[in-house]
């Protein structure tokens, strides 16, 4: 215990850049998720397909290799990002394509009899989405996205194979110098799930796929 | 360098990744099958621990599993190799996983079930055995091979600790070759290939349940 | 019935088809103004689906539908644009099965809903109208509560106050005390019965042979996608003259 005491001050840095890049993937990454959730259901499939397969790529490969894929693979087409950014950026793109899923599920989930009562009350197609649709579906889709948040926070944990500065790698660092693997590990595991559970708490959330 | 050259160098990591993923499931399906009867109970000294067992191993990433395993218990343990302690870590957490799934799967069967079995005046443990379990199972398959690719896709931090898997091998080429963007997108296929197959077992598991039970 | 020769909404030869299989064929019905039609038979017999053609959610493959002046045309015979669609989705109100009252909303909000924005009336005014029209169907206490505190029977009396509050002419019914207790159906039919008195048209999917003998001015038999048997109420339901008919009534009758 006196061991965390100790370590604690060398760790929170590390806790601070994993927020900040939980932070930085959702902030570029939902808006997309938007989007393409958006344009899934699209009349014109030339438009729906390609988003589909983007949204698939995105969720079936895992979080490493994008990760790999933006920090090691872009600066050969010449785009170089920092470790971090890297890091924010692939993230991003699996948080977009994650979101766009539940949230073309939550768009699905609203009973088509709703719709249908807008359509016989004269609403046009848009006031049936902007009033009855869209205001079902947010209430779907927040404990999914909550859910996933959590799962992003400690999908960040990733970045520590690109050497960016965040809690893993601060926890790493740490035992290497001091040869306390037990005690900086522990000590990262714990701050990982007391964020993680508090989150889950206040949230309620209790849908939670392992996905990253 | 060809595609086809790299393609052949990621390949010797299949084997290890595929294997790796099916002994973490396993180890998984195994241990988190009492863990979700704990969790069931109707005994707060069995179904509390497991509560906290399940919350604990969801609650912190894959990566610090591994590391804490290699790392900490692995230090009592000199012979365990990279590949071991990933079968391990993930192992846990994938029994966590699976008894969310075992547990939603038993609740799933209808109360009346469990009236109807225990009016024929047969016992809990063949009432679990001959009536509910089998039902359980077939609703189980979807929601079990969807975790078997997320599992696939947690596998690739394996490579962090030396397992020679394909992504530890894509690594490897990368630095090699420099053409990390090429061989990074081959091992990203990979990876959708692997679970393609699995994915339209659950997809069709699906279809065919929810015809079966009338769901 | 001596009414005026002028039908307020005629439908002729309607056709409704999913993926290639025909569900309607040839429907024609002339609802005059003020009448009540009850449309019964057995399930699968169409019925529904040629009531939701009436506002265009199932469009009919062919045939056309007079209503108010305008023409509407199904799909192989030119289809409706956008705006005429809309013309005739206000001036027809319809009551569903399964209430399909907005959960987000409260049942006075529900009602405001379409007014404000289909209609375009003002907020304060919207909110009048929705008042009055909770109260006429015996609701006036449960304005503020979301449908999913409200009983089923008032759910159902909710969705009939949205409908009205946008003044329309025809009234709509596909089953609507089909997903009901007895006990709350009861206070629907009642709601149902006044508006019939008050003047109301309406078209009435239903399997409660009370009603339609009570209620309506005229039943139309449905089997199999077509018209069998119509006539005034009381007479068809007492005295059905097609076997297909007099089966389905004993059938009904028996249980």
């Amino acid at each position: 215990m006196s061991t965390w005491i100790e370590l604690f001050p060398d760790l929170l840095p590390g806790l601070w850049v994993t927020i900040k890049l939980t932070l930085l993937a959702l902030g570029l990454g939902l808006p997309c998720g938007v989007v393409l959730a958006g344009l899934s259901a699209a009349p014109s499939r030339w438009v729906r397909w390609p988003v589909i397969v983007v949204v698939e790529i995105g969720r079936g490969v895992p979080g490493l290799i994008v990760l790999y894929l933006v920090y090691r693979g872009l600066p050969q087409v010449d785009v170089v990002l920092s470790a971090f950014l890297s890091a924010g950026v692939g993230l991003a793109f699996s948080t977009a394509a994650y979101t766009a899923e539940i949230i073309r599920a939550g768009i699905a989930a609203v009973p088509v009899g709703h719709r249908e009562a807008a359509r016989a009350l004269s609403l046009s197609p848009l006031q049936e989405f902007r009033l009855v649709v869209l205001p079902q579906a947010l209430r779907t889709v927040i404990a999914p996205l909550v859910g996933f948040s959590i799962i992003l926070y400690q999908g960040t944990s990733l970045a520590y194979a690109i050497s960016v500065p965040e809690l893993l790698s601060r926890a790493y660092n740490a035992a290497s110098i001091t040869f306390q693997f037990g005690a900086a590990l522990t000590l990262a595991g714990a701050m990982y799930a007391v964020v993680s559970l508090t989150a889950t708490a206040l949230a309620g959330a209790r849908s939670r796929e392992r996905v990253l | 360098m060809t595609v086809m050259e790299h393609l052949q160098a990621l390949a010797g990591g299949i084997g290890t990744t595929v294997t790796l993923t099916l002994a973490a499931f396993g180890v998984g399906a195994v241990a988190g099958f009492p863990l979700a009867l704990a969790r069931r109970s109707s005994q707060w000294w069995l179904r509390l621990p497991a509560l906290a067992v399940i919350e604990v191993l969801r609650a912190i990433p894959p990566l610090v599993w591994l590391f804490i395993v290699f790392y900490v218990i692995g230090a009592d343990f000199p012979l365990m190799t990279p590949f071991q302690a990933a079968v391990a870590g993930l192992g846990l957490i994938a029994a966590a996983y699976l008894a969310e799934i075992y547990r939603a799967g038993l609740d799933a069967v209808p109360d009346g079930q469990w009236e109807a079995a225990s009016a024929t005046g047969i016992g809990t443990l063949t009432t679990y055995r001959k009536v509910v379990l089998p039902q359980a199972a077939l609703i189980v398959v979807p929601p079990a091979a969807t975790y078997l690719i997320a599992l696939l896709k947690d596998s690739a931090v394996a490579s962090v600790v030396g397992t020679t898997d394909i992504t530890f091998l894509a690594f490897q080429e990368a630095r090699v070759t420099l053409e990390g963007f090429e061989v990074f997108v081959i091992a990203a296929a990979l990876y959708l290939a692997l679970s393609a197959p699995v994915a339209l077992v659950a997809r069709t598991a699906d279809r065919l349940i929810s015809r079966r039970l009338g769901l | 019935m001596n009414h005026p020769p002028q039908p307020l909404l005629e439908a002729s030869d309607i056709c409704i088809a999913y993926g290639g299989h025909q569900v309607v064929h040839d429907v024609s019905l002339a609802v005059a103004p003020g009448e009540v039609i009850s449309l019964i038979g057995p399930s699968g017999a169409g019925k529904s689906s040629f009531l939701r053609s009436i506002n265009w959610l199932e469009p009919p493959c062919s045939g056309t539908l007079t209503f108010d002046g305008s023409t509407f045309r199904g799909l192989r015979d030119g289809g409706v644009s956008k705006r005429q669609l809309q013309g005739l989705r206000r001036s027809i109100g319809m009551v569903f099965q399964q209430f399909n009252l907005f959960p987000h909303l409260s049942a006075l909000e529900n009602v405001v809903l379409a007014q404000v924005h289909a209609l375009g009336r003002s907020k304060a005014e919207a909110r009048e109208r929705a008042l009055q029209e909770l109260h006429h169907v015996g609701l006036g206490e449960v304005t503020d509560k979301l449908p999913s505190k409200c009983s089923g029977g008032q759910q159902q009396r909710i969705a009939i106050a949205r409908a009205l509050a946008l003044d329309p002419q025809v009234m709509l019914f596909d089953e609507p005390t089909s997903a009901l207790d007895p006990e709350y159906a009861m206070d629907v039919l009642v709601t149902m019965r006044r508006l019939a008195d008050e003047g109301m048209t309406m078209l009435v999917v239903t399997h409660e042979m009370h009603f339609a003998a009570e209620v309506a001015d005229r039943v139309v038999f449905m089997a199999e996608g077509r018209v069998v048997e119509e006539g005034p109420a009381a007479a068809l339901i007492r005295d059905p003259q097609h076997e297909r008919t007099q089966k389905f009534l004993a059938a009904v009758k028996g249980r």
